[in-house]
């Protein structure tokens, strides 16, 4: 969910798209499903801002939304920092016929994360005792 | 540095010609692979699944001794099936691996294997054992996503596999922006 969104009206928003919708003679039915809360990332830490540095050395670093569901929800429970979406590529390529990457975006996702990497794990993080 | 000589697109054309389409969810073949991987570069790795599914088989890398600062890189192994009529519209077989006008197209390519081969690449130019690292990384490879992550990711962290972050990436589509 994101913010300000409860799931009891994420259920009925559903439930009435489902109603405006005719598939006789089949019918339909709203099993359980996930809901987790919204996750606050401001990126404000030193690792947060040593991600965004390395980001942008490539690139403006955003942000940018991302609409479809993930695995961060499983993961809020052991996060005690900031938690970042990343990747190479568009979501609207991603379940579809000749799904496909650009070579050129995964080296930059690469080079983005080793940078990342070295600076918060090989030289001394700056900034907040984290 | 270039994919071609980093084995980075090499790398990503092995991941994506390991089919691994949920469901089924049979994750095994590609999760091997991955571990195999991981611990030829020198991480302390384990193949995970969950008592109810033997064959949704996830991944535990870490490379470091534990101390903070860690970080969690983390992507899923599993793509979405193959629809009945979907492969007769590729371009190309959807599991052989096929580069065109520098793209690389195969299904799971960029869902999610492209983000799975950096953070795999990215972890190996830090395992070097001759390094001395001020914090932890672990990369999971987790099973189930595509079908709502309960057996995957939700498990690994209710069974108590995965540690507490101080920063976590996870690996998915945003044209790499944050």
């Amino acid at each position: 969910m994101i913010p300000r969104e409860d799931a009891e009206a994420v259920r009925r928003e559903l439930e009435a798209v489902v109603a405006g919708v005719d598939v006789a003679p089949a019918t339909t039915e709203i099993g359980d499903f996930l809901f987790s809360s919204w996750f606050d990332s401001t990126l404000d830490t030193a690792l947060g801002r040593e991600f965004v540095d390395a980001v942008a050395t490539f690139k403006d670093p955003g942000p940018v939304g991302y609409l479809p569901g993930s695995d961060a929800k499983h993961l809020m429970t052991v996060a005690r920092g900031d938690m970042v979406i990343f990747g190479p590529g568009s979501y609207e390529v991603a379940h579809a016929v000749d799904e496909y990457v650009e070579l050129a975006a995964l080296e930059e996702c690469e080079a983005i994360l080793s940078m990342f990497l070295e600076q918060a794990l090989v030289a001394p993080a700056k900034g907040d005792q984290v | 540095m270039s994919g071609s000589d980093s084995g980075l697109e090499q790398l990503l054309r092995d991941l994506v010609a390991i089919p691994s389409p949920n469901p089924p969810g049979d994750s095994r073949a590609i999760a091997a692979y991955v571990a195999d991987w991981l611990a030829a570069i020198g991480a302390t790795t384990e193949l995970l699944h969950p008592p109810e599914k033997c064959e949704a088989d996830s991944v535990v890398a870490v490379v470091g001794d534990g101390k903070p600062p860690v970080i969690v890189l983390h992507a899923h192994l599993d793509t979405v099936p193959v629809a009945a009529d979907e492969a007769v519209r590729w371009s190309s077989d959807p599991f052989t691996p096929a580069v065109r006008d520098g793209r690389l197209y195969g299904k799971g390519s960029v869902d999610d294997k492209a983000p799975l081969a950096a953070m795999m690449a990215a972890v190996a130019k830090l395992a070097p054992s001759d390094r001395a690292l001020c914090g932890t990384v672990v990369l999971v490879a987790a099973a189930e996503e595509e079908t709502g992550g309960r057996l995957g990711t939700r498990w690994l962290v209710e069974a108590g596999h995965l540690p507490h972050a101080d920063f976590i990436v996870v690996g998915e589509q945003t044209n790499t922006a944050a």
